[in-house]
């Protein structure tokens, strides 16, 4: 993991470093209302001075590694005159409240409908159900942000356009960005359920006559749900993926549309930190599931 | 015991959802007090205006528009009139002594918000602060020093002769602080200014500000209690939040539903022409941009009218100079080109473009006439713009391609040269002088000349103007300028930028300041009862 | 085969579609019907008409035929990243798998990292890099792609290294290239094929993101994604140059998704989707 940060942390600002359109050129720019005039020969090098970018790349990279780890200072954003830090602890917050309600409504809807579809196996519900994930993973989730304002924001008026604070924000966000896990969720409950419910000792407790409801739950669910939270952790590095766009859709003040925002502005040290954030959560993510997995599956303590 | 986790799990994530919204809601609870001015008392007069950029900072050395033009809660010394004439502000009066020194007298009634008087120290150390924070005003400035010579007289001088420095200091990120705003550390806390607003909070999670009313004004009367102002950079989102009733004011919707959004019962939209222009810039170094008569057939081919109507839905306005027609100094003379296809076709034809192999582009030794256009999406206009140019440039035989990119990228291709036609949008009256413009535009060495324009009159005729004092004779040489330009057309102006003030119709007494960068909120707005 | 994929109507149908759709990319330029670029500004934001049978957009351009002319660059630039990040992916999953050791420690070390950064994000900083263009967008989104087709071509190839004709190969000195083309690479590439056709469906995804947050191709090359971006502007006076590209995008996505999952459910019988129609 610590090998994996540190080549994400290289590529990046290696990347960053090497775009068209010089980094201190385009702070200037920033620094200044209207992005288009140009600065003068001497106004650029007064900033690469102030932002130390006369140094070689490998020590600016030192340099802001050392910086990073040793006194939490991740630089100074050339845009918003802030530490980069700063930006970011205000950000977080926003993102996590996105991920985490789309991830509860992708989880209960998820898991919810795909009991209801194994249950209904080949029933006109069932059909409809899967036809709609279909959709629910093919459609491009900005397209059904921008649709979802359009229904709810335009023609009803029924919540605001974009905007952050307020529950009634929350909710189209959201939506758009379970939309994909809902489906996928779904799905995969969906054949888990299945495949548990042919297993011989669900049969065997039917034929017992114990009632449906108790089937699933003492029997059925735990077994179904290892798949479920396999894809649940795939699903969450998905979201955070997503989030990047759907934060842009809705103008969400999240690290993902602080990260489009930096990487147009050129805002080298955000970008890196946004990077970083996102990989660090999704590595995360990937380390809870692994736990949870254990719980669930007492074999692979063992193994 | 694995049921019981589990169980756990599900509750867990279902409990998050009311949470979190709880959470959510929570923070924005006095914000959403703060929108709804009919909860208020009605005697107190709560404006919320949507702000066409995120608001990140509350520093006026660098975010100048925001506090000083937008917020109303500093001042800078100088103003300027609709005609961007000068105009005193909190310098009474202003004097260039000699070709390097410049003497300011200060009003001096003037008080800040936390109540101390406003003395010449105070704008030495505001205007310093300013040269150490923002590079682009101590270059346009070039101040060398400034001298207190009593408490409301001040001496500048400058590094090089520089007629615009009066006008530089009408220049926002110039507006004058107390040493207050600062604490003992000298970081940046709070801007305490001389304004009619006054600074009262910035959240920086919601990124909304919030100015009061400064009673002791000095220039006289204040209209609102209070003013919200809250950053949305989208355009349809200001557009909803308005007709939703969030907000009292905002502007430039997108162009398209202005007349919408007029025509609904208690919102108006005034649409003004701004200092800023579109316009093209084409390559000399090109082989058939070289040509003069290529650069004026595409002038004739461009349709302005049309993009002006279909565009920008008459946001803005068809361009001919560099200047709107209203700026004192401008050349009144000077007409927008009219598409004129014929006119385009001969002058392609003289230069010795045609087309020879019946593909509809027309070639010379076998080249054909291909450009590629390029232009960025951060002002919503440019990009159809550059598609429709492209489209109208089709017309008459000449091949364009329009690209969008990131404005990095397209200094990047032009410093290499590797390019043809760049669409931008550049402000006319950063400082309300034509010396700044032209000088920067069209002499050989302008730090904007981008086609790599030269022309010995040119250059000559800004020279002088630099060391002329009368103000007429001063724009009789720039006059001139324009003029050969407009002949030469080694930048292709296109339109006037706009700007479209949508308000409720409550809202009264705006006036609309054309000097201001986006646009500038009047300490005589108040709203009707 | 043939009869196993016929006989699943979903699939028949997602073919057929499939088959047009690569029939309208190929011909489209060829034909060159009308300039899908050519403005009529007086006509712009019309809704659906005889004339115009999806209405037209911001220039009064036609939206069917940018919808069509969008069909050869999606398709395109959708085949161009699969077919570069199939081959970059199966050579290095296949020189893992099979040479083992510090060799397949390396690589597996560079796939995992490449795994975790996210694809958008990632694809997103180089075209920053690379600059915009049809080019550029599929060698960033090929740099994003390989990756799993890698990981999964290399446990195709551990899992059938050990078997005889591999190891008989080798007792007969076969050198190692020929044992990958003539063993190894045939015998495990049909997996990471339907991998890849699923995954055709997140390359269009992909492509349509990065032009919607605006980087990528020139604005005379019509495109999906870059349509319903500045269509979005006009969404509510004209939504039609929003709701229709959308459509697009979702209709081919599904068309991949229902003709990947069906040729792994005909190869892997246990894994049993089922039919979607």
């Amino acid at each position: 993991m610590a090998i994996t940060l540190f080549a994400v942390f290289a590529l990046t600002f290696f990347l960053m470093n090497v775009v068209p359109g010089g980094t201190s050129e385009m702070i200037l720019k920033h620094t200044f209302i209207g992005l288009e005039e140009s600065a003068t020969q001497e106004q650029l090098a007064q900033f690469s001075e102030i932002y130390n970018l006369n140094d070689p790349l490998y020590i600016q990279f030192i340099d802001w590694l050392k910086g990073g780890i040793f006194e939490g200072d991740l630089g100074m954003s050339f845009v918003y005159h802030k530490p980069v830090l700063d930006l970011l602890l205000l950000r977080l917050p926003a993102t996590i409240i996105l991920a985490l309600s789309s991830m509860a409504i992708a989880v209960v809807g998820g898991v919810s409908l795909g009991i209801y579809a194994a249950l209904k196996e080949n029933k006109t519900a069932d059909h409809l159900l899967r036809f709609l994930t279909l959709f629910g993973v093919s459609m491009p989730g900005f397209w059904v942000g921008l649709i979802l304002i359009l229904i709810f924001s335009v023609y009803l008026k029924m919540v605001p356009v974009a905007g952050y604070g307020s529950l009634e924000n929350l909710i189209l966000p959201a939506f758009a960005l379970s939309i994909h896990s809902l489906a996928s969720i779904m799905r995969i409950t969906r054949t888990s359920m299945l495949e548990t419910l042919g297993q011989d000792y669900i049969k065997f407790a039917t034929s017992k006559g114990l009632s449906v409801n108790k089937i699933i739950s003492r029997h059925a669910l735990k077994n179904a749900m290892l798949p479920v939270v396999t894809v649940l952790g795939f699903q969450m590095g998905a979201m955070l993926g997503g989030s990047v766009i759907i934060e842009t859709v809705f103008a969400w003040p999240g690290i993902g549309s602080l990260l489009v925002n930096s990487i147009f502005a050129r805002d080298l040290y955000v970008v890196q930190a946004c990077i970083i954030v996102i990989v660090f959560l999704f590595l995360i993510v990937n380390f809870i599931v692994d736990l949870v997995y254990i719980y669930l599956d007492p074999r692979i303590r063992y193994g | 015991m694995k049921n019981k986790i589990l169980s756990v799990l599900l509750v867990m994530s279902i409990l998050a959802v009311p949470v979190l919204m709880s959470g959510c809601t929570d923070s924005s609870q006095t914000t959403n007090s703060d929108n709804n001015p009919t909860e208020e008392s009605s005697s107190e007069q709560t404006l919320t205006l949507g702000e066409m950029w995120d608001i990140e900072n509350i520093d006026p050395a660098s975010a100048g528009t925001v506090i000083c033009e937008k917020a109303a809660v500093t001042e800078t010394l100088v103003a300027a009139n609709p005609d961007f004439s000068l105009e005193p502000g909190l310098a009474i009066t202003w004097e260039q002594v000699d070709n390097l020194t410049w003497r300011f007298d200060l009003r001096q009634d003037v008080s800040f918000h936390d109540g101390s008087m406003m003395t010449a120290e105070d704008v030495k150390f505001s205007l310093e602060r300013t040269m150490n924070e923002n590079p682009r005003v101590k270059s346009m400035s070039a101040i060398d020093s400034i001298r207190v010579i009593d408490d409301h007289t001040l001496e500048i001088k400058t590094t090089e002769t520089n007629p615009i420095l009066a006008g530089v200091m009408h220049y926002p990120d110039t507006s004058i602080i107390s040493e207050n705003s600062l604490d003992e550390d000298g970081n940046f806390v709070k801007p305490i200014g001389t304004g009619p607003y006054s600074f009262e909070s910035f959240n920086e999670q919601t990124r909304v500000l919030t100015v009061v009313k400064n009673e002791n004004w000095w220039g006289g009367s204040v209209g609102l209690d209070k003013m919200v102002l809250k950053g949305m950079p989208d355009p349809n989102t200001r557009a909803m939040a308005i007709e939703n009733g969030e907000l009292d004011f905002t502007v430039d919707v997108p162009y398209s539903e202005t007349d919408r959004i007029d025509a609904i019962e208690g919102i108006n939209v005034e649409k003004y022409s701004t200092p800023r222009v579109y316009k093209m810039d084409t390559n000399l170094e090109d082989e058939a941009l070289s040509d003069v008569r290529v650069r004026k057939a595409i002038s004739y081919a461009i349709n302005r009218d049309d993009i002006v109507e279909h565009v920008l839905y008459n946001v803005g306005s068809p361009a001919a100079g560099p200047f709107l027609p209203s700026m004192t100094w401008a050349n009144k003379d000077l007409k927008p080109y009219e598409q004129d296809l014929d006119k385009a076709d001969e002058l392609l034809s003289q230069a010795g473009w045609t087309d020879t192999d019946g593909d509809g582009i027309r070639d010379k030794d076998g080249t054909p006439l291909e450009l590629e256009l390029l232009t960025y999406a951060a002002r919503p206009g440019l990009p159809p713009m550059s598609e429709t140019i492209a489209a109208q440039l089709k017309d008459v035989g000449i091949s364009v391609s329009p690209k969008v990119l990131e404005w990095g990228a397209i200094s990047d291709k032009r410093e290499s040269g590797n390019w043809d036609l760049v669409l931008a949008a550049y402000n006319i009256a950063m400082v309300p002088d034509p010396f700044y413009v032209l000088n920067n535009w069209y002499t050989s060495n302008g730090p904007d000349n981008t086609p790599g324009y030269s022309n010995a009159e040119v250059d000559a005729l800004v020279e002088e103007a630099k060391y002329i004092r009368d103000l007429d004779k001063r724009y009789e040489k720039f006059n001139q300028v324009e003029e050969i330009v407009y002949e030469e057309q080694p930048k292709i102006l296109i339109a006037y930028y706009g700007c479209a003030i949508v308000k409720k119709d409550s809202v009264k007494n705006y006036v609309f300041d054309p000097t201001a960068h986006d646009y500038r909120i009047n300490a005589g707005m108040y709203i009707a009862q | 085969m043939t009869g196993k994929i016929f006989r699943r109507k979903d699939m028949t149908i997602s073919i057929l579609l499939l088959a047009l759709l690569v029939v309208v990319a190929i011909s489209y330029p060829l034909l060159a019907l009308s300039d899908p670029n050519a403005i009529d500004l007086t006509n712009k934001n019309l809704a659906p008409s005889a004339e115009h049978p999806l209405g037209t957009d911001y220039l009064g351009r036609d939206i069917l035929n940018r919808l069509a002319a969008g069909t050869t660059t999606s398709l395109s630039i959708a085949a161009g990243v699969s077919a570069i990040s199939l081959f970059v992916g199966v050579l290095i999953g296949c020189i893992s798998g099979y040479y083992g050791g510090i060799i397949d420690e390396t690589l597996s070390r560079i796939i995992d990292i490449f795994l975790s950064f996210p694809g958008i994000v990632f694809a997103l900083a180089i075209m920053g890099f690379l600059g915009g263009g049809v080019i550029n967008l599929i060698l960033a989104l090929s740099v994003v792609h390989w990756a799993k087709y890698a990981r999964l071509m290399r446990g195709q190839v551990l899992s059938i290294k050990e078997n005889e004709y591999v190891l008989s190969a080798k007792i007969i000195g076969a050198g190692d290239f020929h044992i990958m083309r003539k063993h190894l690479i045939p015998n495990s590439v049909a997996t990471v094929i339907i991998l890849a056709t699923i995954d055709i469906g997140h390359v269009l995804l992909s492509i349509a993101a990065l032009n919607f947050l605006g980087i990528g191709l020139p604005a005379d090359i019509p495109e999906w994604g870059a349509m319903l971006s500045a269509g979005k502007e006009f969404m509510r006076t004209s939504p039609y140059q929003t709701i229709f590209p959308g459509m697009a995008i979702t209709m081919v996505v599904i068309i991949f998704s229902i003709i990947g999952e069906g040729l792994r459910d005909i190869f892997d019988p246990n894994d049993t989707g089922g039919e979607y129609l």
